[in-house]
């Protein structure tokens, strides 16, 4: 490429009416060839473009690692209000039925009964031991002399 | 669209999200953290994504606006200070290779650039997009970019050149 045009694209290029296809060309034309001395400083710049498109990230992009994370917790906290709600279905006790309000007034009062009956035939022991505390009574008397 | 369909998408113009965030925010790791979440992004959108007809312009958008939020953050944070003190880390590190390597000056010298010229030129003259798509992009007018690109790239020659005729190199 004859020195002349490269000149006539520099100044095209620094007024930015260059196409992609002409920067391309410059690129190439610095990138490649021995460059004359007063063009030397343009080298410098067009080697940085072409070097610089080689930058990259060395970090990986990660996705779909937080996102599973995420989905697996969702799934767990589903399954663990589930389990939470059956036991407390399992194992809270129910309101009683009328039925067995009943039957459980009609045991209370057996049970009642049964104390009373106890309490009588106790009443009826507690006579025998009034002379038991009058035999201990003189046997008392006897030893303190 | 499933995790593989996905990243087959994006895996073609990741680096130039890459470079963009690079040539906004400067340093690297912020750059990486930011595709990272521009990607997540994106990939939350997924079902979307077909509806769009340039995903590659879209993502670039999407990149440029994430990384003028986190710029903005630091202009209001104390944040500021951390950043000043890693670029004049990165300066004097550059100071050292540019006696060895002139390539490195026009990447300094492109850094030291007003942020729109630089986007610009790092979205024609490295990325070779055309004036309409960086217009997508940037969402900013066609002879507005020639202007500002024209500026950066005079710019960058001047420099240079000043370099050049002092014998700093």
């Amino acid at each position: 490429m004859e020195l002349h045009r490269i000149e006539n694209l520099l100044d095209k290029y620094f007024d930015s009416n260059t196409t992609i296809k002409e920067e391309d060309m410059l690129k190439e034309y610095f990138v490649k060839n021995d460059v004359p001395s007063h063009l030397q400083d343009y080298k410098a710049m067009f080697i940085y473009f072409t070097q610089n498109k080689k930058e990259i990230s060395s970090k990986p992009i990660q996705v779909k690692i937080k996102k599973n994370i995420w989905r697996v917790n969702w799934l767990m906290t589903a399954v663990a209000a589930l389990l939470f709600f059956v036991a407390i279905y399992k194992f809270l006790p129910k309101s009683p039925t009328d039925v067995e309000l009943k039957e459980a007034q009609i045991a209370f009062n057996e049970t009642q009964k049964i104390f009373q009956l106890i309490a009588n035939n106790l009443n009826k022991g507690n006579n025998a031991i009034a002379y038991l505390n009058e035999y201990e009574n003189t046997t008392k008397k006897i030893f303190k002399k | 669209m499933n995790q593989s369909q996905f990243l087959a998408l994006i895996m073609p113009f990741k680096d130039k999200l890459y470079r963009l965030a690079l040539r906004y925010l400067i340093s690297k790791d912020a750059a990486e953290d930011a595709i990272q979440e521009v990607v997540l992004k994106l990939w939350k959108n997924k079902e979307k994504l077909n509806t769009y007809k340039n995903v590659e312009a879209f993502a670039m958008t999407m990149t440029k606006n994430y990384c003028l939020d986190i710029l903005k953050a630091k202009n209001t944070t104390n944040l500021k200070l951390v950043h000043n003190n890693y670029k004049d880390k990165n300066i004097s590190l550059d100071k050292q290779i540019e006696l060895t390597d002139t390539i490195s000056i026009v990447q300094k010298l492109l850094n030291e650039l007003p942020e729109k010229q630089r986007i610009i030129m790092q979205l024609r003259d490295i990325e070779q997009y055309s004036f309409e798509e960086i217009g997508k992009i940037l969402e900013i007018r066609q002879t507005a970019i020639r202007v500002s690109l024209s500026r950066a790239r005079k710019t960058i020659r001047e420099n240079l050149i000043k370099q050049h005729s002092y014998g700093i190199t």
